[in-house]
């Protein structure tokens, strides 16, 4: 669950599936980009989107299965139900009132939950979110896969941040969580674009120039975010920021306090 | 019906509308989701047309903006504007329209199966070998409406004493009551769960994540091939891949004993439907009426249309069918209780 408990109490193995669901659902994501690059007939198999969607299912359930091996007992279960729950509710006050441009509450906790408790747990936190808030929201789609895979990934790269101890400055931190808040929510929104990408831009080797470098199709992607996504993403990332300035201090504090009270302790065996 | 069948349905339902990328198709796909949302008795939500005109319309700019190729061309944009410069073909246009309106029917699709299905029985859904996870989520669902109603009690309470939230600073004496309370929550609740015998997580076992690893990697070789030179061994790797993938699931799922209570188990008419749903969506998928992807490029042509595709398309009213016929009463009967 914490950092007391580490990979050290685990399987080699289990770190080989998370990092291997993980690069392949990076690999999956940055498809477009490599099968453009190919050339006309490379990338002309009509099935891309279904294939891969099916491995980025496939990554998360991986995941998913390895993240809770072992770290969810039944305080973690308590704990991420609530925090879960908590999150989804404020996605759903979101969809109620909506904020501008793509802003959005959820992920400011969790970031911090990944940043207290690990990055197991904020992996977990932040797919389970985007799950339980897609069906309660009625957004279950082809889409959600990616979003519980990057959404994960927010939490999961949380927990790998520097300074839990909790012996830094207060300013230090905060800075650190507003800087990784605003990068992202930058990220999350490119990330997602590429969902859609696909369903819109059709197959890679027909709709772009065929025959463009890996380096040119990255520029006219970046050019559509910017054109399309950037000021929209950019009230996210403002967003994530100032939560995480206001609302940091005092959840940090709750949910530091819930780890000792809960006291995530390594388990034996 | 059984909510797997629904799953199934809708899964099947966007492989073959993401597969067969086509105007007519996609135009049965709309009409099935329709009329299977037409028969839901309870959540019947305004499907938005909106959608429906402006998703095709974005799509159809967004493709013939990017994409200079086909032999209509309609006009030409100077080529030193960047990314959007160079011929406009009509090609595009109607590529990028059917794309969109494949998007739409997706959209209405799920809409359909998120009305059709209470959250409680998806939950019920996830495999044994999630099960610590379909525990977090079925907790969350529950947890939810309470959190909201506690959000409400807190704000009444902060108002009493002359709270007026302005700024974004002013949310904080709601918010850290919510969050300790939720905290004070969660750890009577897992005092609750360990005094029921609820402790220690379960581990997966060297085998079965060996199993789950090579299943990743045979599925991730397989899709790698599929999206090169698309043949049939990328397919059977893939499958493969996934066999073992859920292989290592399974058995990992055996170490977690669950019992439920109330379980509509699968029954005869839910196996009938969920065949007869795949029966017809593995002849569409596996090309039993070849490739349906219309390819608008290099010249625009009017899309064929397959009788015996089509045909199979409809079997996909089964579930919708089956529970306006065999239960016409019962969903009435009893309201779902998603909010």
């Amino acid at each position: 669950m914490t950092r007391q408990q580490g990979p050290t109490g685990r399987h080699a193995l289990s770190l080989i599936v998370f990092a291997l669901a993980a690069l392949l659902g990076v690999a999956a994501l940055g498809y477009p980009f490599v099968a453009a690059s190919l050339g006309q007939g490379a990338g002309r198999a009509a099935d891309a989107p279904l294939v891969v969607a099916g491995l980025l299912t496939l990554c998360v359930l991986g995941m998913l299965a390895e993240a809770q091996s072992g770290s969810l007992n039944a305080r973690g279960i308590a704990l991420m139900g609530v925090l879960v729950a908590l999150n989804s509710a404020l996605r759903l006050v979101e969809n109620i009132i909506p904020g501008p441009g793509e802003f959005s509450p959820v992920f400011a906790l969790i970031i911090l939950a990944g940043y207290v408790f690990g990055a197991r747990f904020g992996f977990l936190t932040g797919a389970l979110t985007l799950l339980v808030s897609a069906v309660i929201t009625a957004g279950i789609g082809p889409w959600l896969p990616y979003q519980m895979f990057t959404a994960g990934w927010v939490g999961m790269s949380a927990g790998w941040l520097p300074g839990r101890a909790s012996n830094w400055p207060r300013w230090k931190t905060l800075a650190l969580l507003a800087g990784f808040g605003i990068m992202w929510g930058f990220a999350y929104g490119a990330i997602l674009n590429l969902s859609f990408w696909y369903v819109l831009a059709g197959d890679p080797g027909t709709t772009w120039v065929p025959g463009l470098g890996a380096g040119a199709i990255v520029a006219r992607y970046g050019g559509f975010y910017a054109v399309t996504s950037f000021v929209p993403d950019l009230f996210r990332a403002l967003g994530n920021a100032a939560l995480l300035v206001v609302f940091g201090p005092p959840t940090l504090k709750a949910l530091r306090r819930a780890r000792r009270q809960l006291a995530f302790e390594r388990e034996a065996g | 019906m059984n909510a797997a069948v629904w799953l199934v349905w809708a899964l099947a339902g966007a492989a073959i509308t993401l597969s067969a990328r086509h105007p007519l198709y996609a135009a049965v796909m709309l009409a099935i989701a329709l009329l299977s949302r037409e028969s839901t008795p309870g959540g019947k939500r305004a499907l938005s047309p909106v959608l429906l005109v402006t998703l095709p319309l974005f799509g159809a700019v967004f493709n013939a903006l990017n994409a200079h190729v086909g032999d209509t061309v309609l006009f030409s944009l100077p080529v030193w504007l960047p990314l959007i410069g160079g011929p406009i073909t009509a090609e595009a246009l109607a590529y990028g329209a059917v794309s969109g309106l494949s998007f739409a029917v997706l959209l209405v699709w799920f809409g359909v199966f998120v009305a059709r299905v209470p959250a409680r029985e998806l939950a019920h859904l996830a495999p044994r070998s999630f099960h610590a996870v379909a525990l977090v989520v079925t907790l969350a669902l529950g947890l939810a409406p309470a959190t909201r109603t506690r959000l409400r009690e807190i704000q009444a309470s902060q108002a009493a004493r002359g709270h007026r939230p302005r700024g974004v600073r002013d949310w904080l004496p709601l918010w850290v009551p919510l969050l300790v309370a939720g905290l004070e929550q969660a750890s009577q609740l897992a005092e609750a769960m360990m005094a029921r015998g609820y402790a220690s997580a379960t581990r997966l076992r060297r085998r079965d994540l060996a199993l789950i690893v090579a299943g990743l990697i045979v599925a991730a070789l397989g899709g790698g091939a599929q999206l090169t030179q698309s043949g049939f061994s990328g397919l059977a790797l893939m499958s493969l891949g996934l066999a073992l993938f859920l292989g290592g699931l399974a058995l990992s799922g055996r170490a977690v004993g669950r019992t439920r209570y109330r379980d509509h188990g699968m029954r005869a008419m839910d196996w009938t439907v969920l065949g007869l749903i795949l029966a017809a969506s593995g002849s569409i998928l596996f090309g039993a009426f070849g490739t349906l992807a219309w390819d608008p490029y290099p010249t625009l042509l009017m899309p064929s249309f397959q009788l015996g595709a089509g045909l199979c398309m409809l079997v996909l009213l089964a579930p919708a069918l089956a529970d306006a016929g065999l239960h016409p009463t019962s969903s009435a009967a009893a309201p779902s209780p998603r909010r």
